[in-house]
């Protein structure tokens, strides 16, 4: 599992790379929080390299997200493959923090 | 079934035993020919089961072993999974509320909920020490949970 910060339009973007289950969590989870929430920036998460996703995976981004909003920032994530998404949706967690199609699409809803 | 329509592994007290078994299944689904939403949901079920016998039902250490059997049918891919831990029932797992917002949100407890969502039967009987029918007799005599899941083939 592999992780990379960038900064794109005045935003913070981070890209997953690989497997969101227990190693991968296990992998990523401090360096994912310690990146983001200090920082507390608007957030976009680019899901588009997540090949698989789990509970736990949700409940790192879930914990992450939940810093960033008392901080009054968001994060959304976007560009999940169709099985990702089927996770994502079926925990109902697209119902508390976005998931966009694409980054222009994440963009567009972190300025607004 | 054919025999080649199933596979077994025995899984050891350790999280990254999950991945290991992972392996193992995979060229079987392959093999079936399912599709990528099939697989994925197989595994996040495969994945979340295992997890929760690992991190809360053994002994940390222990000797003890989780059997699984999988098995492709013409409609579904099928799971068994026994483990001689703690008892525990997991269809009887009471669901988180729903999400409704970020400050509220309950933060974990989603794996079991999400396995009920993706089967389309979940099943638990704790076997007896030596009760007929048991696919494996893990420690010598000691009973067993046994989940019987069933995910749907889909498009």
């Amino acid at each position: 599992m592999n992780i990379d910060f960038s900064d794109v339009d005045g935003l913070k973007k981070v890209a997953l790379d690989g497997r969101l289950d227990t190693a991968g969590v296990g992998a990523v989870e401090l360096r994912f929080s310690a990146g983001v929430i200090p920082a507390g920036e608007n957030t976009m998460v680019d899901m588009s390299r997540v090949e698989f996703m789990t509970s736990l995976g949700v409940r790192m981004l879930l914990s992450t997200a939940r810093s960033l909003s008392v901080k009054g920032k968001k994060l959304v994530m976007f560009g999940a493959n169709p099985a990702v998404t089927d996770t994502i949706e079926t925990m109902g967690f697209a119902d508390i923090v976005p998931l966009c199609t694409d980054e222009a699409d994440a963009i567009a809803l972190l300025k607004a | 079934m054919r025999a080649d329509d199933v596979v077994w592994t025995v899984l050891e007290n350790d999280l990254a035993a999950i991945e290991r078994a992972r392996l193992e299944v995979r060229p079987l689904l392959a093999y079936g020919g399912l599709s990528a939403k099939t697989i994925n949901r197989f595994e996040v079920v495969f994945e979340e089961l295992i997890y929760n016998v690992i991190r809360y039902g053994f002994t940390p250490g222990s000797d003890q072993k989780i059997l699984a059997r999988v098995a492709l049918t013409p409609d579904a891919v099928e799971l068994l999974l026994e483990d001689d831990g703690l008892a525990f029932d997991p269809t009887a797992h009471p669901a988180p509320p729903p999400f409704e917002s970020l400050e509220t949100a309950q933060i974990g407890g989603l794996g079991i909920p999400t396995v009920r969502r993706f089967s389309r039967r979940f099943d638990y009987a704790r076997a007896p020490a030596d009760g007929e029918g048991r696919e494996h007799v893990g420690r010598a005599f000691a009973p067993v949970n046994r989940v019987t899941v069933a995910i749907a083939m889909i498009a």
